[in-house]
């Protein structure tokens, strides 16, 4: 792995994601959840990529949750493209929780069912406890 | 016989420590950092311990602001400690953070007050007439202008302001003005667009690490002057800033 792949690693899973808008403005950046699904979608781009995950909670009911990721700068750096996370693919999103309460994280890590290495959130400090809401 | 020759030299010796130091910082030692400042440079986020003689340049009284490198962003209304004018204040009352997440503001780029800590990379290209930083955060640039010239008075206000350096010693001090008002702590506080910034590069010995401060001085928003400490690494094998391209449909989840 070249330095420069080796640096954006390093900004994955330390940088905090400034300007445009900030993360302790708009999440509790204190606290982790973590949700578990099928990827539907993964759109790569600046200044913040975006991963839509469909999860069934315990009683059968589906949501999209919403997580903002690492900027395409970023995933680009450690050779992430548009298609190198599938719809379908299973996938574990924990970040920091939108004040809002809405279905929406700052990831800061996700983990693959398939064994893949996990890649973090490039959104800042280190996630706190993690709360599992749903499977 | 001597004596001419010595009374000569003594007074070349005295009239030189009469030039100002930044004069006399070697046309070859400027080449030098000039060389080393340039290449491919990533922002560093494990910054303590601060560099303490970067620190203690800092103008006395200065407040220095801690929310760089790992240290989480300020939250609202937090202003790392500033005491704000009634201008300030009243801009922060109006300040919508649902906005800033939205399609209107996803995209609007950041002063220098705040971009050049953003965890983004940057290209340094030199010369003796000016360093242009091309940021990869927004596809924003900044030239710094060292030959002497003085800040217009029309010049456009501009996100990156207009900036002249000069060098004392091995620091490049650099003098901005014409910062187009923008966010000064990403939380609803924002600077005038009459900021002023005051900001020294140096390089660590080994050329490895790119030390900053900038220091603010904006009597309209808040009192005093406050500074910032960050700094970048060298990628020895060189790079390029990728397209920002911001996307503001990302808001549209």
């Amino acid at each position: 792995m070249t330095k420069l792949c080796l640096l954006a690693t390093a900004l994955l899973f330390a940088a905090a994601a400034r300007a445009h808008h900030s993360a302790a403005v708009h999440f509790v950046t204190d606290e982790t959840v973590s949700v578990s699904g099928a990827m539907e979608e993964f759109r790569i781009q600046n200044p913040h990529s975006v991963v839509f995950v469909r999860v069934t909670d315990e009683q059968g009911v589906e949501a999209v949750w919403v997580a903002e990721w690492a900027p395409a700068s970023v995933l680009r750096r450690i050779g992430m493209q548009g298609n190198s996370i599938k719809p379908g693919d299973r996938v574990t999103i924990a970040g920091s929780p939108a004040r809002d309460g809405s279905k929406t994280l700052l990831l800061r890590m996700m983990t693959f069912a398939d064994g893949r290495p996990p890649i973090g959130g490039g959104s800042g400090v280190a996630p706190a406890e993690s709360e599992i809401l749903e499977e | 016989m001597r004596r001419p020759f010595v009374r000569t030299l003594l007074a070349g010796i005295f009239a030189t420590s009469l030039i100002p130091v930044s004069a006399q910082t070697p046309e070859s030692a400027r080449d030098r950092e000039l060389d080393r400042l340039s290449g491919f440079w990533v922002t560093r986020f494990d910054l303590e311990p601060y560099e303490k003689t970067m620190i203690d340049a800092l103008p006395s009284g200065t407040h220095l602001l801690t929310d760089t490198g790992t240290v989480p962003e300020l939250a609202l209304g937090d202003f790392g400690g500033l005491k704000l004018t009634p201008q300030a204040l009243a801009q922060i009352e109006a300040f919508d953070p649902a906005a800033q997440r939205g399609p209107s503001e996803a995209c609007v780029p950041p002063s220098l007050v705040y971009f050049m800590q953003a965890p983004f990379p940057m290209e340094v290209h030199t010369s003796p007439e000016m360093i242009v930083l091309k940021m990869e955060y927004y596809d924003l640039v900044r030239i710094i202008f060292l030959d002497g010239r003085e800040h217009p008075a029309d010049n456009p206000h501009t996100k990156s302001g207009h900036s002249v350096g000069h060098w004392e010693g091995d620091t490049l001090v650099v003098d901005t003005t014409r910062v187009a008002a923008a966010t000064f702590m990403n939380n609803g506080f924002n600077h005038s667009d009459d900021m002023h910034v005051v900001e020294r590069f140096r390089l660590s010995p080994d050329g490895t690490t790119l030390w900053i401060t900038q220091v603010y001085d904006d009597p309209a928003t808040f009192e005093g002057l406050a500074a910032r400490y960050m700094a970048y690494t060298k990628v020895p094998e060189g790079g390029y800033v990728y397209p920002f391209d911001c996307n503001p449909g990302y808001s549209l989840n």
